[in-house]
């Protein structure tokens, strides 16, 4: 069920009586740039830290450990042109408490804390506070950066999507982190709860009524502009390709390609199986060739970058094996372009594809996020629809999706000894 | 066929052994589409030397448990295990850890196709000295992968300065030369004392009926025959007090660097007893060393500690171990917080209310550990492997008491310890 709380505020109930839990998401969204995804990445671990009623870590503990260890987090994600600065938090059923009955109403007047007093001092955010997340976010990226392949696979996107949402990353960068202030913060809060569409997503087993009028209550928004354009087409440019070299055993490779294909367009459904004949599971011609056949890696697989038209091919191998590597990967694209796959694979992958979909009504996680693409693409399509548009990919279709593919931007890393 | 209810987590299970030994646990999920299923072997990469009914020691060369977990990717026909459970629409892997090495798959299809493909290919061996050969540069990529991350590398690190003799000294891939070593009769060897149908347990958490597949279970066994076995155990481990290295330094390519401070304890041979007092430690360093701690804020403000800090309690038959570990450029007040702090947790303990406000965040985590059918699988076959029920598991949390907490004080004082520190490279 679906209710306009606000005119770009918008609840979703999805009632199950399966989980044995309940989920409550707030999605926040606003352009993806540099500057808002690093301003909300650190707005995101303040507002979940501690807030003006439970100023302290203590109290933060006591508060979720008196709801039987509820969760709460916040985390930002891309979607093509949109950042989104998610609030998710989860509490036990009450049916598995003897005293339940204020569950749910002392749960609400907690996310209502966190989200509408944050901890300020006269009217500004806490500088304690906004020192501590800033320090922790500087050491959050730089350990990212420390990670080899997750290097390979940020560098790639920024080269591919130069001055596109593609090069952004969600989480943001130490340059602009640098010169972030609290009046920045400030700015970025008050945009956040005035400004920027909002998704609420409900869902587990509860009374609908009892609690969208709970909702209404205790999570007042005013009215906003309603959401925009998540999707778009990264603009592939010349192919370009950076080799840096770092003291390690192996070397990792990330090579993003342009699909040209939008999450909306009617050759979507073949792109997602052509992405699974080529390299998203081990059934797939990459893990099957690259390593079973030629045993060159342990990990090898691509996946999409849906909402910005894209695909990441990611590997870890042996330096002599770059090159030799990088000419699989390629011949094995070409073997695709050439239609050089059975329909038995058509078949497996259809299969693989419809068991996610269907494992995903099962996960309470992938519900929610389903949900939130339907809001984004402003579309209602039903898990079923989405099986039957997969079951009638053909393989004209798959071959159309093969010849759109353009090489943008490959990153490799190549390890080498102390010595060298 | 023995079925078992809790009306307090609101679930049941159903068990039975099979006449060949095969101890079979199937678990109903009402509404669900998915089936999961697990076959697990409790040989692990700690089982470096196992022991027989007889008292005949039977060594394995370090990673012997993973490699052949691999291995048995490879069926008679030279057909790919994993493409067979893609064509069905199902989700196959593998995982070895040093306790035990377990096969699963998911499907949201009629899961037994995949279920008959699951047992078939988990009892039976079909490799050859090519094979095993073609097999070593795939697990070589793997090793490295893990040495070039510098959370894993501080872990293992840690294992090895704390053990002198005990498998966890090893890593669960083994070392680049006994992978490079290991033989086409090593794995076999291994897979003939440890896969036999009554070593094993099979687990199934399904939103179909169970009847069906227990039956189909049955008929699958039915037509196989295992000869008799000597059965197996591993052979503890009889590893000195002292740690193996006191303090250890190596260089990686990272930013901040990494440090951790691990204590070496007994290992506690009763399983209950054991799952009890980790527990009980693990309750304890929450309330010293998280957020529930006062201090923990100005650690944070003083930055000897940032959000990449966290601690671990691990206990077996024959080792047992604390580590904290963080990333900080305050390597010794880092030393000393954990140090001042353990001293002062383990003379004064904790208090009756954080007790209360902890057995309560752990029963909410357990009540939705319920929804995870991985996770079920897995504490299951742990369970049973331990002769434990599962729900008093889940129970335990809730039945710790202060004099409980008050035991465990003194087996958590250990002068045996270690530092490891990464450093980034100048």
């Amino acid at each position: 069920m679906q209710i306009q709380l606000q005119k770009g505020v918008t609840l979703t109930c999805i009632h199950t009586n399966k989980f044995k839990d309940i989920a409550l998401t707030i999605n926040f969204l606003a352009p993806l740039t540099e500057q808002n995804a690093t301003e909300r990445t650190l707005l995101a671990l303040m507002l979940c830290d501690r807030c003006m009623r439970y100023d302290t870590k203590v109290k933060m503990n006591r508060v979720m450990d008196d709801l039987y260890g509820a969760s709460l987090f916040a985390r930002c994600v891309g979607y093509g042109r949109v950042h989104a600065l998610e609030l998710r938090s989860k509490i036990i059923n009450p049916c598995y408490i003897h005293k339940s009955n204020n569950l749910f109403n002392d749960w609400l007047n907690l996310i209502n804390e966190i989200l509408f007093h944050p901890l300020k001092i006269e009217g500004q955010f806490s500088t304690d506070l906004f020192l501590e997340s800033k320090r922790l976010l500087e050491a959050k990226i730089m350990r990212k950066l420390d990670d080899t392949q997750t290097y390979t696979v940020l560098k790639a996107f920024e080269t591919a999507g130069k001055d596109q949402p593609l090069a952004v990353s969600p989480q943001g960068s130490l340059a602009c982190l640098e010169k972030v202030t609290i009046k920045d913060l400030n700015r970025q809060y008050e945009s956040m709860l005035q400004k920027n569409p909002i998704e609420i997503m409900i869902c587990g087993d509860f009374n609908e009524n009892q609690l969208i009028e709970m909702i209404r209550d205790k999570l007042v928004f005013e009215s906003r502009e309603n959401a925009y354009e998540a999707q778009y087409l990264v603009k592939a440019g010349q192919y370009e390709k950076i080799k840096e070299t770092k003291q390690q055993g192996q070397s990792n490779i990330a090579s993003v390609f342009a699909t040209n294909i939008a999450v909306t367009d009617p050759l979507y459904p073949a792109l997602k199986v052509a992405n699974g004949i080529f390299g998203q599971y081990p059934s797939s011609f990459l893990f099957q060739i690259v390593r079973e056949q030629h045993s060159l890696c342990y990990h090898i697989s691509s996946s999409l970058v849906s909402y910005d038209g894209a695909m990441i091919i990611v590997t870890g191998i042996e330096k002599e094996n770059i090159e030799k590597t990088m000419n699989l990967i390629d011949e094995v694209l070409d073997q695709c372009r050439k239609g050089q796959f059975d329909d038995d694979l058509i078949e497996t992958t259809k299969n693989m594809q419809i068991h996610s979909l269907k494992a995903s009504l099962d996960e309470m996680n992938a519900i929610l996020v389903y949900n939130l693409n339907n809001r984004l693409l402003n579309r209602e399509l039903s898990i079923e629809e989405n099986i039957a548009q997969i079951q009638k990919v053909t393989k004209e279709e798959i071959l159309q999706v093969f010849a759109r593919m353009q090489p943008m931007s490959s990153c490799i890393v190549e390890g080498v000894e102390e010595h060298e | 066929m023995n079925k078992i209810v809790s009306d307090k987590y609101q679930e049941s299970y159903i068990e039975e052994t099979l006449p060949n030994g095969l101890k079979v646990i199937l678990w109903h999920k009402e509404g669900y589409e998915k089936s999961y299923f697990v076959m697990a072997t409790p040989m692990g990469a700690m089982d470096l030397k196992q022991v027989d009914a007889e008292g005949n020691v039977i060594e394995h060369p370090a990673g012997s448990a993973h490699f052949l977990e691999h291995k048995m990717f490879e069926n008679e026909n030279g057909e790919d295990v994993m493409s067979l459970f893609s064509n069905m629409g199902a989700n196959v892997n593998a995982a070895t850890s040093y306790d035990e090495t377990c096969y699963y798959f998911t499907t949201t299809q009629d899961p037994i196709p995949a279920l008959n493909l699951l047992l078939d290919f988990t009892q039976e061996l079909s490799i050859t000295p090519q094979s095993v050969e073609k097999e070593k540069g795939i697990i070589l990529q793997e090793y490295q992968m893990g040495y070039q991350m510098s959370d894993f590398r501080l872990l293992r690190e840690v294992l090895e300065a704390l053990y002198q003799k005990h498998p966890l000294s090893y890593e669960i891939l083994g070392t680049e030369e006994s992978i490079s070593n290991i033989t086409c009769e090593d794995l076999q060897n291994c897979y003939r004392l440890n896969y036999h149908p009554s070593c094993m347990i099979l687990v199934g958490v399904s939103g179909q009926p169970i009847e069906p597949i227990l039956e189909a279970i049955r008929e699958n066994q039915k037509q196989k025959h295992f000869e008799p076995i000597s059965k197996v155990e591993r052979a503890l481990c009889d590893e000195p007090e002292n740690v193996a290295k006191e303090r250890v330094e190596i260089e990686m390519d990272i930013h901040t660097p990494k440090i951790c401070r691990a204590y070496k304890l007994k290992g506690i041979k009763d399983a209950a007893v054991r799952l009890k007092k980790e527990w009980c430690i693990g309750m304890i360093l929450d309330v010293y060393f998280s957020s529930m701690n006062e201090d923990y804020q100005r650690w944070l403000r003083e930055a000897i500690i940032s959000d990449y800090f966290g601690f671990e309690v691990n206990l077996g038959d024959d080792y047992g171990y604390m580590m904290f570990y963080g990333e900080t450029e305050k390597l010794n007040e880092f030393e000393k917080l954990i140090e001042e702090t353990l001293s002062r947790a383990v003379h004064e303990g904790i208090d009756k209310k954080s007790l209360e406000q902890l057995k309560r965040r752990y029963f909410g985590q357990n009540i939705k550990m319920l929804n995870d059918f991985e996770g079920i699988g897995i504490t299951m076959f742990r369970d049973a492997f331990e002769h434990l029920d599962f729900f008093e598991g889940l129970d335990i949390v809730e039945n710790i008491m202060m004099k409980d907490i008050q035991e465990v004080l003194d087996f958590m004082n250990t002068p045996h310890k270690t530092t490891v520190i990464i450093q980034p490279r100048k």
